[in-house]
């Protein structure tokens, strides 16, 4: 038997961990958030998720993944397999290999956005776009929404060029390929942000006539706390979509990179620091970085607006337009987009790497050729929410694999590794090789509070949306479907794993213990 | 900026960044950093991590 690939020290691993932790939900999305619910108050629910969700919940995938590699399972399906003797669990262990694919079809092309954005800064293409009309005009030519094909050449050439980087990364496998980028990419993100929130903090109001417009307001419309906010059920529903969605937690990403480390290598302190650089980077750098430097340039107004119309209008539209009229311009913007895409590509390794491992351990192809499968289907998928990313498809498989699903998966590895495998168990699982022991308290979190919370979660949700959504009430007809597709796309990933799940158990069967 | 805004913010902050500091502090005083003295992998290049299982 072939040997297994490994880390190559403990510093790559936490940089990979971070990398895939760390996206553009660092900092376009968490801003946002905080923003929309209750600003500052925001902050208090947020931290009450990341203690009883985010971080044992990353625990427990750290320590499911070792414990699946030391017996060659890399994705969730030989892992729940493991954990839970059961015929079902393996399949189970589909959603861990289609949710982080799901998402990466879509993935892919926003980051393939930033990619050209940052060749656009140094060309200087937004030259005298210095309107959120005119930016936005700008996007939407782009992109190519409006035009027949849905799509313009220049998208979809950003769009093989962005899928192209990232097969020749990962075609390099996890030491030379995924630890080298991170070891790399993670320091200059670190640079490019430290340097652009130094920026943001210099920027003085442009408008003498309007000096309230300062960068202090600006932190303040982050930070200032609206306490009501923190009696209504979203608000904390929204943190804690922000908690899974930044830790990547329910994807199972975090277990397959977890696969690739020794029996007795501490996962209790090195899990807790690439949480813990996560948390530096959105809390810290990506709420100091868009919406201060919005409020500088659009006042309080203007960005109330900006809030409201999300993410993407932050970071692809105000952002070039704040660019225009800021000094040195090209250059911050260019750091900006070119953060995003450092960002966007230390995640987007991370969700493909699941499938690869899938195909390699389970169904034993060599990695060549699951990389080219998993690539092939990649770019062909990919046509999903591009050509019909005016229709929302894009949306609809976010909010399925990116928000829904997270919370199932959650909730499924929770129930396997405490329930089923056994608290005491998973307790000791997780302190094997540890060099620190995790207070008790979070045992008992474990046990009883991340599951209840996790499925009163969705039951609210089935209960509140779920007939509305799944009917896709209000939307406009002539989006249904490529939102439908959009949703045949996922069902068909998932049948097709389950048969591949099927496929390769047989195959182990045939070959006998 | 209200005065409860600086307050959260600063404690937020505050709490991350000894977080991070003591995470770090703990994983670099460690003599424990996995280097894999079974694969150097300084000799390998790009594309290159060892066998693939059998197909």
């Amino acid at each position: 038997m072939a040997k297994r690939e490994r880390w190559a020290s403990r510093i790559g691993v936490i940089l990979a961990m971070a990398g895939n932790a760390i996206g553009l939900g660092n900092f376009l999305r968490f801003p946002v958030q905080a923003a929309q619910n209750g600003g500052g108050a925001f902050m208090i629910p947020y931290f009450v998720a990341l203690l009883i969700f985010g971080i044992p919940l990353a625990w427990c995938e750290w320590a499911m993944g070792r414990l699946g590699g030391t017996n060659r399972h890399g994705s969730s399906p030989g892992v729940l397999g493991m954990l839970w003797k059961h015929p079902a669990a393996k399949y189970l262990g589909a959603l861990g290999i289609c949710l982080p694919l799901g998402v990466l079809i879509y993935y892919l092309y926003v980051e393939s956005w930033t990619l050209s954005y940052s060749f656009f800064s140094v060309l200087w293409d937004f030259m005298g776009k210095t309107t959120m009309a005119d930016m936005k005009s700008f996007l939407t030519d782009y992109q190519g929404v409006e035009t027949k094909a849905g799509v313009t050449v220049m998208a979809y050439v950003f769009f093989l060029l962005t899928v192209g980087a990232n097969y020749w990364i990962m075609s390099g496998g996890i030491a030379k390929g995924i630890e080298r980028l991170a070891r790399i990419g993670m320091p200059a993100l670190l640079l490019l942000a430290v340097v652009l929130v130094a920026r943001v903090f210099t920027l003085a109001p442009p408008d003498p006539a309007h000096p309230e417009n300062s960068v202090v307001n600006g932190l303040g419309f982050v930070w200032n706390p609206d306490l009501a906010s923190l009696r209504s059920a979203k608000v904390w529903l929204a943190a804690a979509g922000q908690v899974f969605f930044t830790l990547s937690v329910g994807f199972g990403s975090i277990q397959c990179y977890a696969s690739y480390m020794r029996r007795r290598d501490d996962i209790v302190v090195t899990g807790l620091s690439s949480s813990v650089l996560n948390e530096f980077v959105e809390v810290i750098l990506g709420a100091s970085i868009a919406i201060p430097a919005a409020y500088v340039f659009f006042g309080h107004a203007g960005t109330v607006e900006i809030a409201k119309s999300g993410s993407f209008n932050l970071g692809f539209v105000a952002m070039p337009a704040i660019f225009q009229q800021m000094p040195g311009g090209a250059v911050f913007g260019l750091f900006w987009f070119f953060l995003l895409f450092i960002a966007g590509l230390t995640s987007s390794v991370a969700l493909a790497q699941p499938a690869i491992a899938f195909l390699q351990d389970e169904l034993g192809w060599s990695h060549k050729r699951s990389l080219r499968s998993v690539w092939i289907f990649l770019v062909l998928a990919g046509h999903v929410p591009i050509l019909g990313l005016a229709a929302g498809a894009l949306d609809e498989m976010d909010f399925w694999a990116g928000t829904i699903g997270l919370a199932l998966f959650a909730l499924i590895e929770s129930i396997v590794f405490i329930w089923i495998f056994g608290a005491q168990r998973a307790w000791d699982e997780i302190h094997i090789g540890a060099e620190e022991r995790i207070p008790r308290v979070f045992f008992y979190i474990l046990k009883y509070v991340t599951p209840v919370a996790l499925l009163a979660i969705l039951i609210a949700w089935g209960w509140q949306q779920g007939a509305d959504v799944i009917s896709m009430k209000g939307v406009d007809p002539a989006q249904r479907a490529w939102r439908w597709a959009a949703r045949a796309l996922l069902l068909g990933m998932i049948a097709t794993t389950c048969w591949l799940i099927r496929r390769a158990w047989s195959r182990k069967q045939e070959a006998g213990p | 900026m209200t005065p409860a805004g600086w307050i959260l913010m600063i404690a937020c902050w505050a709490v991350i960044v000894y977080w991070t500091f003591w995470c770090f502090r703990r994983v670099l005083v460690s003599k424990r950093h996995w280097t894999n003295p079974e694969d150097d992998i300084t000799q390998l290049r790009h594309g290159e991590f060892g066998d693939d299982p059998k197909e």
